[in-house]
Formats: structure tokens, sequence, C-alpha cells
């Protein structure tokens, strides 16, 4: 039933994706997020941009740096800031992302020889320019505009792609509901891997949230789910949990963890926080960022 | 007149030219590649070079690499619209595995003669080439290849298109802007030019000329001079005193100057070998090495009749010529990188094959080592490999070699003893061919070395457990780009580990699909 209706839903979507820039799009960049298994509920920070767009309305504005080491040598580097205009609660919000790696030895095989030719370099970058809108407090809508420029050795790939959600806050006081639809393309060059994401936020006391989120993705026909959980341990100190595992999913199931901690500096708010998650073979994958709000 | 200042000239450097122009060679020669070469395999490639290598040529001038619209690699500028991407890359390898000297050319267009002197010409063409420079450095990483010797600018400069002082003033700042520039993305290697002359200046106006030219190109290390006698059909001997003059400036400018020797006829047939010795005799006088124009379609000996009988031609010259009673010297000996079980002897200069064959010629000591097969290298006559049991490389051996004879029966009658052995057991990184695999092409994907038995793990990007595969004898870990459940993986980013007594040896390759 579940696999009918999802069917139904992106029946009028393109069914195709690239992996190779779906590889990519998997790529952890934000920490909190990325702690809480990318929850589509997230939301008042930047950092719900890269999964629902309608959870960046934070009333504040906002600059954002963050830095990833993936596995091997993938690294990320993310620039963002994020402003409110007051008059009709609508926040705006940019980010810069450039993911990279040290340049591969290219190699060929010709009549049972073996060549190194040179090396190649592969990297992404991607600007992603988003907003959200309130409605009667308790609704967002929120939309943004992705630009991808990939190269992996001469390969180049570029596009114009969109996302767009909502979130319902507050349901019985106690519960939040996002929903978003992501990599819907503008101008149609390469075949990319769209994604629903619906989450539900639980805020079961004032300093528990747990969140559950469900993701689907089109192409690979894969599904994933997570939990996370959000702890206020002492004031402006919190640790975040998430466990994510799929269903005929390329990713593997790991469990993440995270910690955030808030300098109030008169009236700023200084927000740092790590993310890490533990695969077996391949090492940490390890996230910080800093996010100075006002 | 001009006939007794010969007859005196001759008789002041006959002796000269007998003893030293008996022994001079074409040492290297032009590539004029054409879109057909675009399906020349490597392997076609190795056996020219080392056809050429075989008469004595060692080095490569390659014509043209990008020029109009045209690239003869994968190039990354929007100018070139047209690319036949296979003969570069293709070439670099052959000559990296034949140990040939290539001399990369920068960007050239075709209507040079008709607009060279336009200032909005030298502008645009001076930027395309930076711009062709730095592609070919930045992304096809010319430089890190080890038959790149040095750059050539194809402009050929001649004495009349910029005999004016204003036009000679431009043709400098042209050929600065491109010198300067190779010189700065390739630091120490010599940037070359191969003007031609038309003998409508006087001698010493074309001496004036040259020495304001090159006096005024610090970067230009090498002139190579057209000698005019193929495609104007001059005499040899009426070009000496051009050649004299051009001599004098390199030499007072430290200039290096070559000789660009063409082996055709004004008809554009292969010329015959008596009129290339005259003209090797005289212009070796002069000059620090001859190349010819051009190997391809002229030397190589399997374009046609004419140039299959130039090839054999030159060659009994060059073989009649040589001094060499010496049998050939080893110069390299020891086990293949990743190989125990395989040794590689290299010797100074070709062998004869047959004779090399032979595993008796070879002994190992300690005994219980004998080889028990001989692999020779498809075009390369230099090098066998020598396939012996299982040997532990950390330990010093002795190899005898005898028998060995080169091409003209010189033979090692005294075994030759050579050390082998003895290797550092360091950790060599492995590497992945091909990198980038192409599902549609390539069936499996080789990381080596990797001890027999050691176990490979393969990831996805995402860090999902794909596949896990071993060693085998060869040190290689074969993977058929499938997951455990034997379904082609898609394209995209994948992560490797080696996992060797505690210690882990990770990397990354690619799969793309077209």
């Amino acid at each position: 039933m579940k696999k009918i209706t999802f069917f139904i839903i992106f029946c009028s979507l393109n069914l195709y994706g690239s992996k190779f820039i779906s590889d990519f799009w998997q790529f952890p960049i934000f920490p909190k997020l990325y702690s809480l298994g990318m929850p589509s509920t997230f939301s008042e920070s930047i950092e719900a941009i890269n999964v629902n767009p309608a959870g960046i309305l934070s009333k504040k504005t906002q600059i954002y740096l963050s830095h990833t080491e993936y596995f091997v040598s993938f690294r990320s580097e993310v620039v963002g800031v994020s402003t409110f205009l007051k008059n009709n609660a609508t926040q705006f919000a940019f980010i810069f992302n450039y993911i990279y790696a040290l340049p591969f030895q290219e190699t060929m095989i010709s009549d049972n020889n073996y060549f190194k030719i040179g090396e190649f370099s592969v990297y992404f970058l991607l600007p992603i320019l988003g907003f959200s809108l309130e409605f009667d407090k308790n609704i967002n809508l929120g939309a943004s505009l992705k630009y991808n420029y990939s190269k992996v050795c001469s390969e180049i790939i570029d596009s114009l792609l969109f996302d767009f959600g909502f979130t319902l806050k507050n349901i019985f006081n106690v519960f939040d509901v996002g929903i978003s639809l992501q990599n819907i393309e503008f101008i149609k060059k390469y075949f990319f891997e769209k994604q629903f994401n619906f989450g539900i936020k639980w805020k079961v006391k004032k300093i528990i949230n747990l969140y559950n989120n469900f993701q689907y993705m089109s192409k690979s026909n894969e599904y994933k789910t997570s939990i996370g959980v959000l702890f206020f341990i002492i004031k402006n100190f919190n640790i975040n949990l998430g466990y994510k595992y799929g269903i005929k999913s390329a990713e593997p199931d790991k469990f993440i963890c995270g910690t955030g901690y808030n300098l109030l500096v008169e009236k700023f708010n200084i927000n740092f926080n790590w993310a890490g998650s533990f695969n077996n073979y391949l090492g940490w994958i390890n996230i910080l960022s800093i996010e100075l709000n006002f | 007149m001009v006939k007794i200042k010969f007859f005196i000239f001759l008789i002041l450097f006959l002796p000269l030219l007998i003893y030293c122009g008996v022994n001079q060679y074409i040492t290297g020669s032009f590539f004029q590649a054409n879109s057909s070469h675009n399906f020349y395999t490597i392997a076609n490639w190795i056996l020219l070079f080392n056809d050429m290598k075989i008469i004595g040529l060692d080095t490569a001038i390659l014509q043209f690499v990008a020029f109009d619209g045209t690239s003869y690699y994968n190039d990354n500028l929007i100018f070139l619209t047209n690319s036949y991407s296979n003969i570069l890359p293709r070439m670099l390898i052959a000559a990296n595995t034949t140990g040939v000297k290539l001399f990369i050319p920068t960007y050239y267009h075709t209507t040079w003669f008709s607009q060279g002197t336009s200032d909005s010409f030298l502008s645009l063409n001076a930027t395309r080439n930076s711009n062709v420079i730095a592609d070919l450095v930045d992304n096809i990483r010319i430089d890190t290849n080890s038959s790149f010797t040095g750059w050539y600018i194809p402009y050929e400069v001649d004495d009349v298109m910029f005999v004016s002082p204003a036009n000679r003033t431009k043709l400098v700042n042209f050929l600065n802007s491109i010198a300067n520039y190779c010189k700065i993305k390739t630091p120490g290697k010599p940037v070359s030019i191969a003007p031609f002359f038309s003998k409508s200046l006087s001698v010493s106006e074309f001496k004036d000329f040259w020495s304001y030219i090159l006096s005024n190109t610090p970067n230009i290390d090498i002139v190579v001079l057209q000698d005019g006698v193929g495609a104007r059909g001059w005499d040899v001997t009426t070009i000496l005193d051009y050649y004299n003059a051009i001599k004098e400036v390199c030499d007072s400018n430290n200039k290096m100057f070559w000789s660009d020797l063409e082996i055709f006829t004004t008809n554009y047939k292969p010329a015959d070998i008596n009129r290339i010795k005259n003209q090797l005799l005289y212009e070796s006088l002069y000059c620090q090495k001859i190349v010819s124009f051009e190997y391809l379609f002229y030397l190589n000996k399997w374009y046609s009749s004419d140039t299959a009988k130039l090839y054999t031609d030159y060659s009994n010259y060059y073989v009649s010529n040589l001094e060499d009673s010496t049998p050939p010297k080893v110069i390299k000996a020891g086990f293949v990188i990743g190989y125990n079980n395989k040794i590689e002897v290299e010797f100074n200069e070709p062998i004869n094959l047959l004779n090399a064959k032979q595993t008796t010629n070879y002994w190992i000591d300690p005994p219980g080592f004998y080889p028990h097969n001989i692999e020779l290298i498809s075009g390369n006559f230099y090098k066998v490999y020598l396939n012996v049991p299982a040997m532990d490389t950390t330990l010093f051996y002795n190899l005898y070699i005898k028998n060995i004879e080169d091409l003209y029966h010189n033979k090692i009658t005294n075994n030759i003893k050579v050390m082998i052995g003895g290797e550092y057991k360091k950790e060599e990184p492995a590497i992945v061919y091909p990198n980038p695999a192409r599902i549609d092409i390539d069936s499996q994907i080789i990381i080596k070395p990797v001890e027999e038995g050691i176990k490979v793990k393969i990831f996805n990007f995402q860090g999902k457990l794909i596949e896990e595969i071993k060693g085998d004898l060869n040190k290689e870990a074969r993977w058929n780009i499938k997951n455990n459940d034997k379904i082609l993986v898609s394209e995209g980013i994948y992560f490797y580990i080696i996992n060797k007594d505690d210690k882990i040896q990770k990397g990354a390759f690619v799969i793309l699909n077209r």
C-alpha cells in the first residue's frame, strides 16, 4: 500500500536519477541536521535548506560556516547567510557549498599494460538560494533554487533544480509535521534523483525533542527512515543522537551523534556544533559548524 | 666567382667534412599527425617510436596539437570545437614507454602567413597560446610525463614578413608572450622555434635580423632552421652561408642551433638517400642536432613503398656508419615492481630478440631459480622479462647473462654478472586501473599491488560495502564491477580498503557510464 501511494505521488515526476550526482546529494554538510537523521521537520536554522526550505525561518540574521571531513580525502566547505524581513514574516537564506577531494591518479589499461596518465580532479559546487514564508504562525512554506556544477575527470554536469516543502507546527501543541520534495529540474539536462521527505517532530518535554523521518528516492526506489533525539542537557548545551536505516538502500545503517553549545555574547548568539558517525572500515565522518545569530 | 669560392671552401674544409660529417645522423624528427592518426593505438605509436629509435632518432617534435578550432587531445577550451582526442595522450604514453623525447607544440592558426603582422591576430593568438599551454599543463598534466622534454612554437618565422623594424618588434613581443608563459608553467623546459628563410635578404641582413630577434627573446632556447633543400629544391651548398650566420647568432646569444633537414622533394615525395647524405654532411658542420621533416609521411616504413624504401636506405646508411663493435650492455636488471617471479633486463641498445629469447642465456645464483620462459615486449627491442619461480625479493641474487647479441651481431661472450633483489619492504601504495573506468568499455577494475589472498573491500560513496575481492598470484585484485548480488553497479565514486597486517590502505576511484 505504501509503495502504491508513493508511486501515485511520483508518477507525474521524472523517475530517473543520476547516481553520479546522487553521490554528492548524500554528502553530509550540516551537523545539527545530520545528527538527527536529516528530519524534514528541522527548523529555525539555515541548515533546513538542505532538506525542507520551509524550516529556514528563524526570524534572526544568521551567518554560517561549516566544514566536513568525509571518507578518504573528501572534504566540504559551506558558507551561508540568512536574513529576516520583519514586516511579512519572510526569511531568505543563501549557502554556497564546495565539495572536493585530492586529485585522483588517472590510469588506463592498454594491450594488457598498465599506464599512469596523470591526475584528474573531482569537485562539486552548489549554491542554494531559499526562502520561507510564515502563515498563521503555524504554517510555513518554503522553496529553494539550487544550481549545481560538478566535475569528475572530464565529465561536467551542471543543472538548475528546486526544492519545496512545508511544515505544520504545534499540532496538539506537541507535534510538527514536515513534507518536502527535492531536486525538481527547471531545465531538464540530466536525470536527477528526486527525493520525497516526510517527518514528524514530537516535543516530548521541554528538554527532549524526538524526530522521525521517512525518505523516498525516486530512481533507486530506496526507502530510508530515521529517528533522532535532541536532549537539552544543561542550559545552552545539547546532545543529539540519530539512527538511520534503509530498505534497499545504498546508504548503510548508522548511528550518528552530535553536540551543540550556545554562547551568548551581548546580543549575539554563537552556536558551535559537531556531528560524527563512524564506519567500521572507512572511519569517521566529522562535521563542524559555527553559526552567528543576531 | 661562386664556383671559386666553393672550391676554396672545399679545399679548406674537406678534411673537416670527412672527419665530422661521416658520423652525423638525423637524431630526431617532426611529426605532423592528422585526424587519421586518431585511430592509432598506443601499440601503433610504440611501434613507430621503436622504428625511429632503431635508426638513431630519439626526439619527436609534434607539429600541431591545437590549431584553428581543432585539438589533438581532450581539451577544455571553447575555441577548440573539434577534437581528435586520442592522438596526444597515446603518443605521450608511447613516448613514456619507449623513452622518446617529445617537444609539444603550442597553439597555431593557419592564417598566420596572411594575417601574421596584424595586431589583432597577434593579440588573439597570444591569448590562445596561453590558454592552450595552461590547458596542457593544468588539465592534461603533460609535465608529469617523462617524455615531455620541451615546447615548440609552431608559427614559422620567415625573413620577409617581419623585416621592417615595426614588425620585428611585434614578432619579438609575440614570441616572448608565448615563450615566457611556457617558462612560467614549466620552468626549465626549453622552448623551440623552426624558422625558414627565402634568401631574399643578404647574409649580413639575415644575420642582423636574427641577431635582433634572438637577442630580444631570452626564453627561446632552440632554433631549428628549415634547410629549404626539400621545399625549395636548393642545393645544400648554397645555404651554408646562412647556416653559418645563424650559428654565430645562436652562439653569441646562448641558443642551441638545430637543423630541420627536409627529407622530401619539391613534389612532396621522400627524397633520395644520396641527397640526404649530402645534407647531413654539410649541415652537421654548423648545428648541434639534426631533425628531419617529417617522419609520418616521409620516413615511416609502414606508410608507403617510397617511405619504406627511404627508411631502409637510411637504416643501411646508419648501420654501415655505426662504428659499433661493442656488445650490448645491461643498463637495468631487477624484479618488476609488484612481482617476485618476474625479472626485467634492459640493454643499452636494440638486441636480437630471437637470440635473447633463449633461456639458456641466463643463469641465477644461488641455483634453483632457472628462468622457465623469456617474455618479449611487443615492439620493444631493448628489454626482456625473465619468468622465474617465486623468489624472496628482499634477498640478493646474481644474474648471469651471456650470448646476447645486438643487431650487428656483437655478442656478449663473457658472462655479465648483475645483482638483483635486496628490495626494501616498503608499503607501495595501491593504484586502480583504469581510473576512471567506463562501464560500457571496461569489464573489470584492477587494484594492484595486492598480495595473494589479501582482501580488498569495495564501498560505495555512502560507505556501504559492495563487494569483497582478493589478491591473486600476480598481486592483483580484480573486480568485475558488480555488487555481491552480481548486478552491475551504477556510476559514481567508490572507495576501497586493503587490510593487511593491521595496516589499512584506503583509496577512491571513479566509475562512469559513458
